[in-house]
């Protein structure tokens, strides 16, 4: 994957954390985005900080190769 | 270093357990819930975050003690926002702050083991029995933590557990380890490294130690934890074997 693609996974990746993990409950499903269970959403916005934090190093390491 | 992808998910799929065992056997040890659910969740979020860096970036001690600082704080993070599904008030769970080291510690330990003592033995071989021993450990932990998840899976069902943790003791994990870490020892070491020999003693191992097991806790003999243990010491030796082998395949 070139670099653009790895931002964009890193940008999409802090969304999906913002939004799921960090945003009170009653505000995701009011934005209409309440899929699933709490604990469900939760773990896909952890699945998207997984991808956030691994694309950020990845990017990291590779300015400083 | 880089692995290929099959290569790099057999040494994140051996990290990963490996933590999860010790971090288990901490649990037990400090009388803290070892509930499946949650072994579940941390097992995924560790294991995304060993396999993707390992995958993407490499495997090295850089890349060991990002994974070993970013797995923990993640799952803290998760642990942190997501709802309660036991109570918190009657059962303890790792949610201190100052568990992120105990798994940070857990996750470091098992990963430079398997870096140093399993993937770099072609490039700097060290003292045999030393490498003989850290893999063995790595097979005996990786056998324990699957245990425990069976037991969990089928044992614990359906039972009215006022503790919620499985019942397993320590000393039964830590003796469980000891069966398996003498005999694959002394197999590593020997040289003696054929498919025969491996399932040989893995079934030895694993009958064995479940006749032990079930005279010491009065657990009831069960052949299909034998033939299930033998199956994954087998299994555990291979992947090791195959880790060590991999230049052959690049």
């Amino acid at each position: 994957m070139n670099r653009t693609k790895y931002v964009v996974f890193l940008v999409i990746g802090l969304l999906l954390a913002v939004v799921y993990v960090f945003l009170p409950p009653k505000m995701i499903i009011a934005m209409g985005l309440g899929i699933l269970r709490h604990n469900d959403r939760v773990l896909i916005g952890t699945i998207g900080l997984i991808a956030a934090f691994v694309c950020g190093y990845k990017l990291t390491n590779d300015r400083n190769a | 270093m880089r692995l290929t992808w099959q290569y790099t998910l057999f040494f994140s799929l051996l990290v990963t357990i490996g933590m999860n065992s010790l971090d288990m056997m901490y649990h037990l040890a400090t009388d803290t819930a070892v509930h499946l659910n949650y072994v579940a969740v941390k097992f995924t979020i560790i294991f995304l975050v060993v396999f993707l860096i390992a995958h993407l970036v490499g495997i090295g001690l850089e890349e060991g003690i990002v994974s070993s600082i970013g797995g923990p704080v993640i799952f803290y993070i998760y642990y942190t926002f997501a709802t309660p599904t036991l109570d918190r008030s009657v059962f303890t769970l790792d949610e201190a702050v100052w568990y992120i080291v105990v798994h940070a510690l857990a996750l470091f330990i098992v990963y430079w083991l398997a870096l140093n003592h399993v993937l770099k033995v072609k490039q700097a071989p060290a003292n045999k029995f030393v490498v003989a021993a850290s893999q063995s450990f790595l097979v005996a932990i990786c056998v324990v933590a699957s245990e425990m998840g069976l037991h969990m899976l089928f044992r614990t069902v359906g039972l009215v557990n006022p503790e919620l943790r499985i019942f397993l003791y320590l000393w039964y994990a830590l003796a469980l380890g000891v069966f398996v870490l003498v005999p694959i020892t002394v197999l590593l070491y020997s040289s003696v490294q054929s498919i025969k020999t491996v399932i040989f003693t893995g079934l030895i191992a694993g009958f064995v130690s479940e006749f032990l097991l079930s005279v010491l806790s009065g657990l009831s003999y069960s052949a299909v934890f034998a033939l299930s243990r033998a199956i994954l010491i087998v299994a555990f030796t291979e992947i090791i074997r195959m880790l060590i082998s991999r230049g052959r395949y690049e």
